[in-house]
């Protein structure tokens, strides 16, 4: 009788277990890509937290390599004053500060020298040259209009604003021009020494091609060169705009973006000011940094960052700042020192570059 | 039948003019009471943005499943900017709607052309209430810049909890109660932008606004 099972031939049993084998090894080349994209996945961390994906994380931004900067704070100067305005350099490397009805004068060292009470709040600030025409002579900005002090702090000249709307943030001098910028309006005035209205530079005119400014908020720096050209920042573009003293757009320069050589955010830089070689130092809110950008704006350097400015990695997004802002308006003096305002301690920081 | 006239104790006479004035007091103390808590103030929670720092406790420890706080946008003190730091992400790749490219991480601010003007396009970015969970994370990003953004108790959803998880958890102690018919803050600057504003007649949505705020 013959045996009932059924004998399976040889090679259909082959056949089963090269299948078998397939089948697992499929499961082990998908058990190994999914345990690799487990464990490279750069969001499986935010996964494990459902609350990480709620904060704001800015360690990247505030963090600067200490190999990228090349000064350092070589002085501290402290400003008895409530609300400083404004920073400037004059003859002898002297430096004054303005805000509070008044403008406090240091010396190179930082020993204090003189101060001058005014009879408007100072906004802006700027010091001639010390040679004709200028003189060392100041010349400050408020919402009262414009007032030139000689070299002894006595009052030379004043006159009224022009506009009502103007909102003064910047005044720059170059030999008998005075130019004051006007975020109200968003343009450039160019007065003579006298106080007549000469023109307006960075007004939209497509005829002329100039762009015009884009200023969303009340930071609106300038500074003229001896050269005839002035150079102002348009922070609403993110960018460092040259026009020529009759107004013609000259060129620009700068790129938004989060990276140490971009302008940040939606409004920068916000202070500006040009060593004597032409090379541009920058100031920016926000995330406070102080950078220093070629004449044809490559940057070159870092004064100081966040942690040199003494601002908290806490503190920066910290809503409630309001009007105690981290903005650092800024100077620059004939040894190549960077001069910080730093408004929130009534002090200024000068940095000098490390040899 | 004793025909003998009542004495008067002088001092059992005083005791119960005491009695009776203490009894008089009671009522009247307990009266008062009563009517006063009638007339009381309604009171609701509401968080300051002067003191807020935007921790994300908002997100976290409300009772509701949906945080009663909401960011609210003062448009008088937006940029309108392209680059918004309180929309797009600090790395973001491209300047536009992506997800990827966006702060919120629940996508509820809402990113609407305007115009553009001397070469710049301008945006106006508002809150989609439903979608916000207060956790504040633009609020700190318009912070960098101009501060708009700012977080407020919604009192359509807030249940007015004797103890407002949320406050006990605040850590610079931004919660308080205010009256129910003055229910909202403003930040100082924008506070002060707004009553220079409603001097102008023909902003009526202004005054509108500055009835519901708090104005200590």
């Amino acid at each position: 009788m013959p045996n009932p099972t059924h004998e399976i031939p040889v090679s259909q049993v082959r056949v089963l277990a090269v299948r078998g084998l397939i089948a697992a090894f499929i499961v082990l080349l998908a058990g190994l890509v999914m345990f690799i994209v487990m464990r490279t996945d750069p969001w499986s961390g935010e996964t494990s937290d459902p609350t990480t994906r709620l904060s704001l994380h800015l360690t990247e931004q505030v963090e600067i390599d200490p190999q990228l900067i090349d000064y350092q704070q070589v002085a501290l100067i402290d400003v008895p004053m409530q609300q400083l305005r404004a920073i400037a350099s004059g003859p002898q490397d002297r430096i004054y500060v303005a805000g509070d009805r008044a403008i406090h004068q240091f010396g190179a060292d930082g020993e204090p020298q003189e101060v001058v009470t005014l009879d408007c709040n100072p906004q802006c600030l700027v010091v001639g040259h010390a040679d004709p025409p200028e003189a060392g002579r100041l010349f400050v900005g408020s919402s009262g209009g414009i007032r030139i002090l000689g070299a002894d702090l006595q009052v030379l000249a004043s006159w009224p604003l022009p506009d009502e709307n103007m909102i003064l943030t910047s005044i720059a001098v170059a030999g008998d021009n005075i130019f004051v910028a006007d975020a109200g309006n968003r343009v450039v005035w160019r007065f003579s020494e006298t106080g007549e209205v000469l023109g307006q530079i960075g007004k939209t005119d497509g005829l002329r091609q100039v762009p015009g400014f884009v200023i969303p908020s009340q930071y609106f720096d300038i500074v003229a060169g001896s050269e005839g050209l002035l150079t102002c920042v348009n922070p609403g573009k993110l960018q460092v705009s040259t026009f020529s003293f009759e107004g013609d757009f000259g060129t620009s320069w700068g790129r938004a973006g989060s990276s140490l050589a971009d302008f940040f955010g939606c409004c920068n830089p916000s202070h500006i000011a040009r060593f004597s070689d032409g090379r541009f130092v920058t100031s920016e809110r926000g995330i406070p940094r102080i950078k220093v950008y070629t004449e044809t704006g490559e940057l070159e350097s870092v004064v100081a960052g966040p942690q040199q400015l003494g601002v908290s990695q806490r503190s920066v997004g910290d809503p409630r700042q309001g009007i105690n802002e981290p903005v650092f308006d800024i100077a620059v003096d004939s040894q190549a020192r960077v001069l910080a305002l730093d408004s929130r301690s009534g002090t200024v920081r000068i940095f000098a570059r490390i040899e | 039948m004793n025909d003998q006239p009542v004495k008067n104790d002088r001092r059992e006479f005083i005791q119960d003019g005491l009695r009776v004035a203490g009894l008089v007091t009671l009522g009247a103390a307990g009266g008062f009471l009563v009517g006063r808590q009638g007339e009381a103030e309604e009171t609701v929670w509401q968080l300051d943005p002067n003191k807020c720092i935007a921790c994300k406790n908002c997100a976290t420890h409300c009772v509701l499943d949906e945080s009663a706080v909401k960011c609210v946008q003062f448009f008088d003190m937006c940029g309108y900017c392209d680059i918004c730091t309180g929309y797009f992400d600090p790395n973001y790749r491209e300047l536009n709607t992506a997800a990827e490219n966006q702060m919120c991480p629940t996508g509820a601010i809402r990113r609407t052309f305007i115009e553009e003007k001397a070469g710049q396009k301008f945006f106006e970015y508002t809150i989609d209430a439903d979608a916000c969970v207060g956790c504040g994370k633009c609020v700190k990003g318009c912070a960098l810049m101009n501060g708009s953004f700012y977080l407020q108790v919604s009192h359509d959803r807030c249940l007015n909890c004797n103890e407002c998880a949320i406050a006990v958890s605040c850590p610079t102690q931004a919660f308080d109660r205010l009256p129910a018919n003055r229910p909202y803050r403003l930040k100082s600057p924008a506070l002060a932008l707004l009553k220079r504003k409603v001097k102008h007649p023909s902003h009526q949505d202004a005054r509108d606004l500055l009835s519901q705020v708090y104005d200590p």
